[in-house]
């Protein structure tokens, strides 16, 4: 217990250093207070954004469309990686296409998504569809390929049918590695977003980010940054707790594979 | 039990072709335990491997009376699912989405009592020590009723004592009788210690059966002149027998 207390005081250290070091070189001659306004500054404009309700305003905007967004990734992603890594008939002709289309940066695509779908939800929520979807693919099909073929001859010294082979050990063995797709597709839909918000939207933190701009208001672009920050961090850390708890014999949350 | 005719078995690889059973033929009667016993790589597991349908002959044929649902296999590591408790793993082969010919499911209660496992119906296996985690894919073996049990040196992994505890453990399950058990090893002192037949393999052929008489609980010593042979039929004619 007193360990776990002692982790994690001390995994909170980071944060305090650079607090600290903020507030030390705010009251320093020369610190750019326009740029980078002191701690206690940026305090205060988070508590008016909070009682204003703007922040929860723009946070409820750019929420829905990551989850919009991810809930359709999975829903696609997801067979397409079992398609892929079972099918061949399925993955020669799809995985180049796919391939093609990983390395394109969401957002190269909102011009045309806009000119496409408009200027409305819809290509945002396509351009996290497209952040999310891949990694979500790419570990499905990992998954599938990585089930442990020791397992599988178990279930066949025990005569399991093909559809009992897949149900009770493939399917089973090959979800830690879904849920790393799952971490890794939600942090990527964050980062899309904003970028998405930022050129073409009229709320959301991104959004905000950028009218804050326009209006010479460092305080609350800093204030977007660490929502933004605490958001991810919290989904992050939730999704990790519920991988423990559902996969405790899995280590694969801590050696994510990106795309 | 089992008849196993002319098996022959050839694996091509990127370097060429490796024949691992040269024509090998095998007949274990009912009730029978006999040990394969040789050096790695003469051909012990592909034979086991054979006999359990895991992989096709290049020739020759398997013949068994019981039913393939009745064929339990335990292998040199648990293989335990992870993601399943110790009870839920002994019956695993209730998900095997096929109905069973005749005997049913042993009682789960029973095999983990059998097994001193009484304590940790619940537990994972990432909480196991090795010797418990065999103990368990022994279970999941018991629990189907099998009438031929393969062992793939399946104590092979463990410390001396543990391996002792569950060779006297298995040693009392076939003495309960109904069982016909074919165990991989290449320590010859525990095919002594267990089997009623050993036979040896060299090369990928079966060079030699030894029959031992010896009652058990069987004392090394008695065993000494038999073990000479054995090893004396492993090594070939290469050694020298002291």
């Amino acid at each position: 217990m007193m360990l776990r207390w002692g982790r994690r005081v001390l995994s909170g250290l980071g944060f305090v250093f650079l607090l600290l070091l903020w507030h030390w070189g705010s009251t320093r001659p020369g610190w750019n207070h326009f740029l980078f306004p002191a701690p206690l500054s940026v305090l205060r404009r988070m508590a008016n954004l909070l009682s204003s309700g703007v922040l929860a305003r723009h946070l409820a905007a750019s929420l829905m469309r990551v989850f919009s967004g991810f809930g359709i990734s999975v829903c696609v992603a997801f067979p397409t990686g079992i398609a892929l890594a079972l099918v061949p008939f399925f993955s020669l002709p799809a995985r180049p296409l796919l391939n093609f289309v990983r390395q394109i940066p969401p957002l190269a695509v909102v011009p045309l998504l806009i000119l496409g779908l408009g200027i409305g939800e819809a290509s945002r929520i396509a351009v996290v569809v497209m952040a999310s979807f891949f990694p979500i693919l790419l570990n499905a099909e990992n998954g599938i390929k990585h089930v442990d073929r020791q397992l599988l001859e178990v279930g066949k010294t025990l005569s399991f049918s093909r559809w009992a082979l897949f149900r009770h050990i493939a399917f089973p063995a090959f979800f830690p590695y879904f849920f790393v797709g799952i971490r890794l597709a939600l942090s990527y839909s964050w980062r899309s977003l904003i970028g998405a918000e930022i050129v073409a939207a009229s709320s959301g933190i991104g959004y905000m980010i950028r009218e804050a701009e326009t209006l010479s208001r460092s305080d609350t672009i800093i204030c977007g940054v660490l929502v933004l920050g605490c958001v991810g961090a919290f989904s992050d850390f939730l999704l990790e707790t519920v991988s423990a708890r559902l996969f405790p014999w899995s280590r694969l949350g801590e050696q994510s594979q990106g795309v | 039990m089992v008849r196993v005719e002319n098996l022959t078995k050839i694996y091509e690889t990127e370097g060429g072709t490796v024949t691992a059973l040269r024509g090998v033929s095998l007949e274990l009667p009912a009730g029978s335990f006999a040990a394969l016993l040789g050096k790695s790589g003469c051909g012990k597991t592909t034979l086991l491997r054979l006999i359990a349908g895991l992989e096709g002959p290049t020739q020759g044929e398997v013949f068994c009376s019981a039913p393939r649902s009745h064929v339990g296999y335990v292998f040199q590591e648990a293989r335990l699912m992870p993601w399943l408790s110790v009870a839920d793993n002994i019956r695993f082969a209730e998900r095997s989405g096929k109905k069973r010919e005749s005997l049913g499911f042993g009682d789960v209660e029973r095999i983990l009592e059998t097994l001193s496992l009484s304590g940790f119906a619940k537990a994972f296996p990432h909480e196991l020590s090795g010797g418990m985690a065999q103990r368990v894919a022994l279970g999941r073996t018991l629990f189907c009723r099998p009438r031929l049990i393969l062992m793939d040196e399946p104590f092979g992994a463990l410390d001396w004592f543990t391996r002792k505890a569950l060779q006297r453990d298995l040693l009392r399950l076939w003495q309960e009788g109904g069982k016909t058990v074919l165990f991989v090893t290449h320590d010859i002192d525990e095919a002594l210690l267990l089997a009623d037949h050993v036979i040896v393999m060299r090369e990928g052929e079966i060079t030699d059966r030894f029959q031992v008489e010896q009652l058990h609980p069987r004392n090394s010593a008695e065993l000494y002149s038999l073990r000479e042979r054995i090893l004396f039929s492993i090594e070939g004619n290469n050694i020298t027998c002291n």
